[in-house]
């Protein structure tokens, strides 16, 4: 009895750490289907009384939301696609050869994942404007296709957990070490790759600052960046709260859903990042 | 673990397919950068059009392209870019919309060298741009141009005489006013402002305005100043200079006054306090949401509350606090140096300022011509069903327009601004303000 | 040991070689150039100018709005690293004890930290906007506070607001699950002794769950403050974008105003590289520390 007393007030507990944690997600719900003056009325409510689903409506045909998303979409994939392949290349030889200097190339790895990126971002800025990159999207994808260090860290400590009997195995059959790599390692590791991928689609759904610099064009805004600015833009120096409340939550839905599906690999993955040194 | 890995393979499928069906009618534009669909759409929205009118000739194609910058969203309504494109068959205007952050992303255009053929330049700007040697003096052209004489306005012929040369032309301007909502006056029975009131007849209109219901305010007088916005004209009209001859920033004992007259108000609960962390990014309007009978803000804003439709209101010019004042806003079209059509350019630049596309400006943003002749016929002066119908205000208004802070570096205008605000928050002493002020002023210069 | 002669082996390099040319090209070159750049003035469109050190000169001067966003960024570090260390164990510890609904907790727990801080950030600026914000009527509502505080446009407050924001972050999601993982793990039978000897619930978890993982503890502790040196902009933009007046103007946005707002590009490289040194050095302070909880695990 004492126990199931204890189990209940510790579900509240935690009920009452959930709803401080979901309040914001709350406040996007309640606000993305109010009316402008419902935003401002007083007392403040968390759901009005009429609720307007037209929101979402003029939300989807503002400026250039579409698009917006859109931009997103091609950056979550050039990324996604160009950091599983450099990574893993690049994890390979750290995690399954020897060779001189691989101490020092894995700690320098290791060093670049604390640089923050605002202190290269001047030179960067400056090198993509001479080639003529600026407000386009590559100088936020082409990056990618040359190993994150992040990603290489975790590639590796995944590879180092496959038994390296197995390149033996396939060498004596005759494969190079080009071979061993895309018949043996990458088939055994699928959980990582989609462990990785998934972190990176959330990290580029939800990226700011790389693109509030590189983009100049409306056209070439992803999501996070048209936001801040398309419900003031529009309508001149008067935020229409509701509307980027409704945009805020067509924002979080797919992070959501992806939580939901692949919940394990981003667990897993973050777990290993975190834990595994 | 292996139908799992299918799940997330068939989701990656799908969410690669919507991005191909997005991406297919983007078209492969994007690699270089260039305005994508939106345009297209407005391309074929622009031949349908066309279409219609009876021109058989199609858009696109064979024109010459001209892009130009601008912050402001095209006004359906009142479309000078469908205007200019319609209007003859040699060029086509595109606009390279840039609704945030716009000195900035001008700025990162030219170090690019993918500016525009026309940049709409921000007067803080353009000085720099001058020196720089990024725009092209536009002498020559006006020789043609319904420009010359004394069609400018003042104000803004002096700021062409302060640049040394015609490099750029303001496309229309704008002041700051008071807008009050005249239910609240009626309510009160406080008389509507004059055209000639003081700041003292503001300030006891405002105290008459506000209403408190035990510790809740139920109405402000005066609602917060965003940001810079009309700090600068009141600190003017408290007789500071703001921006000397070399473009550096002076406040002095007006900037005080103004300080401490808007803190005892903000204080006495009459004006609210600011709501905002940073900047003009308004929280809640609340002018617009009938919680505050006045509002200083520019002029354009009429543009917006003429939706208004739950009280009427109207506009007023700034109260005299000794020396009239109001802070000119304009922005000025200027050619590019690495522009490959200099000429196109400017026939996109003479129809704009000619009277078709000073009326369509003037319409859509409730903005003043630089033009006289055009200015007289008052085509900024739309009206909502609820206000605004005092017209003489703009009379006012425009007899004390001054180029002032607006030549200042914007980051730091607003910097300043956050400061003058955060003396109204309590955070800083009038001296603190002062001092920082200069402080900012000085680092920026160093 | 014997010396063994090897042929030089090209292949490791081939797969090494889009990390190498990255290295160079994102963050080799880039932080020498950062460091000539911070010895000129330039406005990134007219000419440079060789200025020696006087850009270090101007930003160290007594006084300086770069000394302000030094302040503002150690007292946001060491706060929300702290703030999120007790949180995200507090999420973790709760987590792991009996409760019902556990993943459906850990759904609402960890939520928010896969979501775009531009979207909490509006949430933020509406619900604690001290005219029509709900969190301050709740506190005048139901707690009785007649003013509560203006969140958003108070120096300090505003810096209390931010931090609090991390909370709701990628970071602390991710501290969350590596605390809930380090507490699985440790030994049932340190407890059962212990519950022999009479300890309650608390002091258990004080005298023997804390100590077993206190090697990830300062690991999380290091991951946290290189979060919110790398995370700040992110996290901060959205919600006050550096103001009010500065008040929350951390070291990388106001290296981003002098760069992009400013341009003063002489200046805002100096000020990255003041950045650069500070998160070297908590780097070593992770070299050094790391030795500790490898040894640890083994």
């Amino acid at each position: 009895m004492k126990r199931m007393i204890l189990k209940v007030l510790g579900t509240l507990f935690a009920a009452l750490i959930a709803v401080i944690m979901f309040l914001p997600v709350l406040i996007i719900i309640g606000s993305s289907v109010k009316s402008l003056p419902d935003i401002s009325s007083y007392p403040p409510k968390i759901f009005p009384e009429n609720f307007h689903f037209d929101n979402f409506v003029t939300v989807l045909n503002t400026g250039n939301i579409l698009l917006y998303f859109r931009n997103t979409l091609i950056l979550i994939v050039g990324n996604v696609v160009g950091t599983l392949f450099s990574s893993a290349l690049v994890a390979y030889p750290l995690a399954r050869m020897n060779f001189r200097g691989k101490n020092f190339i894995f700690a320098l790895i290791l060093a670049t994942m604390m640089v923050p990126a605002t202190t290269t971002i001047i030179p960067q800025f400056v090198m993509f404007s001479k080639i003529g990159w600026v407000d386009t999207l590559l100088p936020l994808v082409v990056p990618a296709f040359f190993a994150y260090p992040y990603n290489v860290f975790l590639f590796r400590q995944f590879f180092m957990t496959i038994p390296m009997g197995l390149d033996e195995a396939a060498r004596i059959d005759g494969c190079n070490r080009f071979q061993i790599f895309t018949h043996i390692l990458v088939p055994l590791s699928k959980p990582i790759f989609i462990t990785i991928g998934v972190m990176c689609m959330v990290s580029w759904w939800n990226e700011l600052f790389s693109p509030l610099i590189y983009i100049n064009s409306d056209e070439l805004k992803p999501l996070t960046v048209g936001a801040l600015s398309v419900f003031k833009a529009h309508f001149q120096f008067v935020t229409m709260w509701n509307l980027q409340m409704a945009l805020a939550l067509i924002m979080i839905i797919p992070p959501i859903l992806l939580y939901l599906f692949a919940q394990e690999y981003l667990v897993e993955g973050i777990k290993t990042a975190g834990i595994k040194g | 673990m292996r139908k799992k890995f299918k799940k997330i393979a068939s989701m990656l499928m799908a969410l690669s397919l919507v991005m191909a069906m997005l991406t297919g009618c983007g078209g492969s534009s994007n690699e270089t950068g260039e305005v994508p669909a939106a345009q297209e759409s407005s391309d074929a929205a622009d031949t349908a059009e066309s279409t219609d009118s009876g021109e058989s000739e199609a858009s696109g194609g064979d024109r010459i392209v001209v892009t130009m910058s601008m912050w402001d969203a095209i006004n359906e309504e009142y479309n000078f870019v469908k205007a200019f494109n319609e209007s003859q068959d040699e060029i086509e205007l595109q606009i390279m919309a840039i609704p945030d952050s716009y000195s900035e992303k001008i700025n990162a255009m030219i170090v690019s060298d993918t500016a525009p053929d026309i940049i709409l330049a921000w007067e803080c700007d353009i000085l720099r741009f001058i020196e720089d040697g990024i725009v092209i003096p536009l002498d020559d052209y006006m020789q043609s141009s319904p420009l010359s004489g004394d069609e400018l306005v003042p104000a803004v012929k002096s700021f062409t005489e302060m640049t040394g040369g015609a490099y750029g032309l303001p496309w229309c301007y704008a002041g700051e006013c008071i807008f009050y909502n005249k239910d609240m006056f009626d309510a009160a029975k406080v008389p509507y402002p004059t055209n000639d009131w003081t700041i003292e007849d503001f300030k006891s209109a405002a105290e008459s305005l506000t209403i408190v219901e035990g510790d809740e305010v139920v109405q402000y007088g005066l609602a917060e100043f965003e940001g810079a916005n009309p700090w600068y004209s009141f600190i003017g009209s408290f007789g500071d200079e703001i921006v000397d001859s070399e473009g550096n920033l002076q406040l002095g004992d007006g900037t005080r006054e103004a300080l401490s007259f808007f803190k005892d108000l903000t204080d006495r609960n009459v004006m609210s306090k600011p709501t905002m962390a940073s900047g003009s990014s308004g929280a809640a309007d609340l002018f617009a949401a009938g919680k505050a009978a006045m509002r200083a803000t520019g002029t354009w804003n009429a543009s917006v509350y003429r939706d208004i439709d739950s009280f009427n209101w109207d506009i007023a010019p700034l109260p005299s606090a000794g020396q009239p004042y109001n802070s000119m806003h304009t922005g000025l079209f200027t050619i590019t140096k690495n522009s490959k059509n200099p000429d196109a350019a400017w026939e996109v630049i003479n129809y704009l300022l000619g009277d078709e596309g000073q009326e369509l400006i003037g319409k859509a943003y409730s903005n003043m011509s630089a033009r006289v002749s055009i200015n007289e016929k008052g085509y900024f002066k739309t009206v909502g069903e609820k206000g605004p119908s005092n017209m003489e205000a703009y009379d006012a208004i425009s007899s004390t327009v001054k180029i002032g802070y607006v030549l200042l570096n914007s980051g730091l205008a607003n910097d300043v601004g956050q400061k003058f605000n955060a003396v109204m928050s309590g955070q800083l002493t009038i001296d603190e303000c002062m001092e920082q002020s200069k402080q900012l002023s000085d680092e920026l210069n160093s | 040991m014997k010396k063994r002669k090897k042929k030089f082996d090209i292949v490791p390099y081939l797969f090494l070689s889009p990390w190498i040319i990255g290295f160079i090209a994102f963050s080799g070159v880039p932080i020498l150039a950062s460091f000539a750049l911070s010895l000129t003035s330039w406005n990134m469109s007219g000419k440079m100018k060789f200025v020696g050190l006087s850009n270090f000169k101007s930003i160290f001067q007594s006084g300086s709005t770069f000394w302000g966003s030094l302040r503002v960024t150690l007292i946001f570090t060491v706060f929300s690293v702290l703030l999120t260390i007790f949180w995200s164990l507090l999420m973790a510890t709760v987590l792991n004890s009996r409760i019902y609904f556990k993943k459906m907790f850990q759904f609402f727990f960890f939520l928010c930290a896969v979501l775009p801080t531009v979207a909490l950030g509006f949430a933020f600026q509406l619900m604690l906007n001290s005219e029509i914000g709900i969190i301050n009527y709740w506190l005048k509502a139901f707690l009785g506070i007649s003013s509560p505080p203006n969140w958003l446009t108070e120096r300090s407050w505003s810096l209390v607001t931010v931090i609090i924001f991390t909370v709701f972050t990628y970071g602390t999601g991710q501290m969350m699950l590596v605390f809930s993982s380090a507490l699985k793990e440790v030994p049932r039978d340190l407890y059962e002794s212990a519950s022999l000897d009479g300890a309650n619930g608390f002091q258990r978890y004080i005298h023997i769950t804390l100590p077993a993982i206190s090697p990830i503890l300062l690991f999380n502790m290091v991951v946290a403050g290189i979060n919110s040196l790398n995370g700040a902009f992110s996290s901060i933009y959205p919600v006050t974008g550096g103001g009010p007046d500065g008040a929350t103007r951390v070291l990388s946005l106001q290296i981003y105003e002098s760069a992009f707002k400013k341009y003063k590009m002489g200046i805002a490289s100096s000020q990255a590289i003041v950045l650069f040194v500070i998160a070297l050095i908590i780097s070593l302070v992770q070299f050094v520390m790391s030795k500790k909880w490898v040894h640890y695990e083994n």
